[in-house]
């Protein structure tokens, strides 16, 4: 039999899932609407987007509320530590996706500035990233958390390549300025989506292993508790 | 002629202040007769800290916590088999300790207040009367410091002829703590000392155990969860008469190494 703690967090967890799920939709969408050039995908974009907004609101009130009602400890605290912090790096993505896909609204008003290879490639990774992120979440596991931060500098690293790409092909043609500011703005999403996975692997590794890793990778997965 | 007994006080310049260490408990095994209730217990509790002692029912805290100031003695064919438990580095179950001196400078509380059919100023004299003070002007001196260090000094300063029974519930817990700490105890062992109070009678006491450490060791025992992680320094968790963990409060309550401790701690045993 469930104690009324556990089912509100296996409540608090399908929620979480939930709003998971439409973020990934939502990123593949505002992709989809950049490579594409479908400025109907913006719409939904724009509608997932207060889902999943409205997802965090309601699953942070649940995490007060247990908080209040239940004064949970060790894993259980740290479960609801952590989910706090995981609904804001998801919101977070979420927006990022808004702006991918609004941006994509503005490119797709001119024509295709060369390949999106890179945006591809970026994105790619990002979105990997993410539903490991989610599956680290879901099933305890933290071994693939320091894969998944190195990651994030592989993006980093793509961004930057971007960078470098977009301003040679400004210098080499000016009226291309706008389209190429917009590619690089569209790439920095990218590499916020990327950190929020960071941050949401980190949580999963304080959530399980009571270690905060934020700002140190100098760590090593401890023994399971015996 | 006799062994000389030992006095506590007269070990304090030996104690170790570096560590902090007050109580510490060696391989204790505790039995009721055949019955073993203490496993193999090791543990050191420094001093004017608290230390709250956690577990189900029948894992042993209390009987650990009696052993403190021998109250087992009183149980017919409870006895420490095997270990030792010293205070200031005396051994507490050596044959030459003054067992009358052990109790008063390890004071205890009670689940249930108990406090004397008497006046409020005779329950708090009465440790003094029964050591020898009878100069009037120590006694109400006495009283009304060891009321006011038990919070109840300004709710009972005008009715101190008062019987004592006829005070609140946690008026009268207060009251004990006050009868306590009367004869300048070093240790003070709390046994459930709120399980009987309402929310506003245990933050008083909870109050007052968090301005008595200043002064004293406290050793608490607590079914309730919160209590020990709002009121203590370190926690010791007990299952089946053994220590299975004992750490600082704060670990013990976001990340306990043993999983029993976690089981327990939220809720979840067995």
């Amino acid at each position: 039999m469930k104690s009324p703690l556990d089912a509100e967090i296996h409540e608090i967890k399908e929620s979480l899932l939930t709003m998971a799920r439409l973020t990934e939709q939502s990123v593949m969408m505002s992709l989809r609407a950049l490579t594409e050039r479908n400025d109907e995908l913006v719409v939904h974009v724009e509608a997932e987007d207060a889902k999943v907004d409205q997802l965090e609101v309601s699953i942070d009130e649940s995490v007060v509320s247990c908080i209040a009602r239940y004064r949970p400890v060790a894993h259980d605290l740290r479960f609801m530590i952590a989910t706090s912090k995981i609904v804001s790096d998801l919101e977070r993505i979420g927006d990022q996706s808004v702006n991918i896909a609004r941006l994509a609204r503005k490119l797709n008003k001119e024509s295709q500035l060369g390949s999106l290879e890179k945006i591809h490639c970026m994105s790619n990774v990002a979105l990997e990233m993410l539903r490991e992120a989610i599956r680290c979440f879901v099933e305890n596991d933290v071994e693939k958390v320091s894969s998944i931060i190195r990651r994030d500098d592989q993006v980093d690293e793509m961004n930057r390549e971007l960078y470098q790409s977009s301003i040679e092909a400004m210098a080499k043609d000016p009226t291309h300025v706008a389209r190429a500011l917009n590619l690089l703005l569209v790439g920095r999403n990218i590499e916020r989506i990327a950190d929020h996975c960071k941050n949401l692997v980190e949580s999963v590794f304080f959530l399980e292993k009571a270690v905060d890793i934020r700002h140190s990778y100098a760590y090593s997965p401890s023994d399971k508790k015996s | 002629m006799a062994k000389a007994k030992q006095s506590f006080s007269e070990k304090e310049s030996t104690k170790d202040s570096a560590s902090g260490a007050l109580i510490e408990v060696c391989n204790v095994d505790f039995c009721y007769g055949s019955h073993k209730v203490l496993h193999e217990v090791s543990l050191t509790i420094p001093e004017k800290e608290v230390t709250a002692f956690i577990g189900p029912s029948g894992c042993g805290k209390s009987t650990l916590l009696r052993c403190f100031n021998r109250m087992n003695d009183l149980i017919d064919e409870a006895h420490l088999k095997r270990g030792e438990i010293r205070i200031h580095d005396v051994n507490i179950y050596d044959p030459s300790v003054d067992v009358i001196e052990l109790r008063k400078r390890v004071g205890m509380v009670f689940q249930k207040s108990n406090p004397f059919p008497k006046s409020i100023y005779e329950n708090v004299a009465y440790g003094l009367r029964i050591a020898g003070v009878g100069n009037k002007k120590v006694l109400n001196e006495a009283v009304e410091k060891s009321l006011r260090g038990a919070a109840l000094w300004n709710e009972v300063k005008d009715r101190l002829d008062q019987n004592a029974l006829g005070l609140s519930g946690g008026q009268q817990q207060r009251l004990c703590i006050a009868r306590a700490i009367a004869v300048q105890p070093e240790v003070i062992l709390m046994d459930e000392p709120c399980s009987a109070l309402d929310p506003i009678a245990t933050a008083k006491v909870e109050e007052l155990i968090h301005e008595l450490k200043r002064d004293y060791t406290i050793v608490i025992v607590t079914h309730n969860m919160q209590q020990a992680s709002r009121c203590s320094d370190r926690t010791a968790f007990f299952y089946l008469g053994r220590l299975i963990e004992f750490d600082i409060t704060g670990k013990i309550f976001t990340n306990p190494v043993q999983k029993q401790t976690e089981d327990y701690i939220t809720g979840r045993f067995g």
